[in-house]
């Protein structure tokens, strides 16, 4: 079948469905109303460890969380605490008192992120 | 009515058959496809069996946004690899955030020059190793990180289907040969560099089921069989004042254990 005629078939099927649709609704509504409803998901998100599942060519690329959102002022590096408190530094490791936890820094793809840990001794 | 209806439909696929781009066979035909897995197959064997190698990854990558728009975030990486064990990455992204990553043969050493922060782990052996602990137990990205691989070859062999031979092209400034395929979720094009150094030219990645579709372009640059490597390479030396810290996935394992302690 020439893609003229199977393009031709969808629209006919498609336009099929719409007439059958409208008919249920009296022949004003098609579809109406609802909108357009999702056709499935797709976010099975990234694999990163997948490397079978992409030949190997996405291996290592992709994260397996949502990409981080582009905010206004994204960009600037700002490494912080979770809160305005001082370190303490026990052994070589600074610690971070907010409230009644404690968190420490940790390197991770998105740079540094302040991990809550138990409390360092002596605390 | 349905005459009608058959007539518009005619005329309306007549009218999108005129406006579309020349439609891909279904499937490529039995020898296009042999010829392109050669050639594949060719470039992943002769990248797996290198000895050492350099080479620079200019890479853009699609965020896309709630919204659906994609914001294209760049890299560059400097890849100096030597086989069985060392491997050396130098990255800038363009957030303007550097980092270094480098396993010595002891240790796997990802130093973010921006924040002066590094971290450590022992290296659990050669690159196939080594990469997997960066990228699975550690969480970190390394873009195309299966050309490092030792097994690049048997990746590909499993993985890749429909591979087809689109064209012999010199628009990256030598003759190569695009090819495109189809892996799992995710559709690939790879130029490979025709002639007796069959190495990748560029690589772009489509990830299919993500939302936005979103794609990895990469382009390879200055690629070197004989990169000039010395004690530094693989001994990274660290800025003054930097901080040793946990790397957040060792960090994230660990807490479960530490339950009990002392919030």
């Amino acid at each position: 079948m020439s893609v003229r005629w199977r393009v031709a078939a969808a629209v006919l099927f498609l336009a099929g469905v719409a007439l059958d649709a409208g008919a249920q609704r009296g022949g004003f509504g098609g579809v109406g109303g609802g909108g357009m409803r999702p056709t499935g998901s797709t976010s099975a998100g990234f694999n990163r460890a997948g490397t079978s599942s992409s030949g190997g060519f996405a291996y290592g690329d992709a994260p397996s969380r949502p990409e981080p959102q582009v905010k206004a002022g994204d960009g600037a590096i700002k490494p912080g605490p979770p809160c305005g408190t001082a370190p303490v530094t026990v052994g070589s490791t600074p610690y971070y008192k907010c409230g009644d936890r404690w968190y420490s820094p940790a390197l991770a793809e998105s740079g540094v992120v302040y991990a809550p840990v138990p409390a360092p001794p002596g605390y | 009515m349905r005459p009608l209806l058959a007539a518009a439909a005619l005329a309306l696929a007549t009218s999108l058959e005129a406006q579309a781009q020349p439609l891909p066979a279904a499937a490529p035909a039995a020898a296009d496809q042999a010829r392109a897995r050669e050639i594949l197959m060719r470039m992943a064997a002769y990248l797996a069996g290198a000895p050492r190698f350099g080479v620079s990854l200019r890479s853009g990558r699609d965020a896309v946004q709630k919204s659906g728009q994609k914001i294209e975030r760049l890299e560059h990486r400097r890849i100096v690899l030597s086989r069985p064990d060392r491997l050396r990455v130098e990255s800038e992204r363009s957030d303007g955030v550097r980092t270094l990553s480098v396993f010595t043969g002891r240790e796997i050493v990802v130093l973010d020059a921006t924040r002066n922060v590094y971290a450590s782990t022992p290296q659990p052996g050669g690159i196939d190793a080594s990469v997997d602990r960066l990228v699975r137990d550690l969480d970190l990205r390394l873009p195309l990180a299966a050309l490092l691989l030792e097994r690049l070859p048997a990746e590909l062999d499993a993985g890749l289907h429909m591979v087809r031979y689109v064209e012999k092209t010199g628009i990256l400034g030598m003759p190569a040969h695009h090819l495109a395929a189809r892996a799992g979720a995710d559709d690939i094009q790879v130029w490979v560099a025709d002639g007796e150094r069959p190495l990748p030219l560029r690589v772009v990645v489509t990830y299919r089921r993500s939302p936005g579709q979103p794609q990895l372009r990469a382009q390879f640059e200055d690629w070197t069989l004989a990169p000039a490597i010395d004690d530094a390479t693989f001994e990274p030396r660290m800025p003054d004042g930097v901080q040793k810290i946990p790397f957040a996935a060792q960090l994230a394992r660990a807490r479960p254990a530490a339950k009990g302690a002392k919030p």
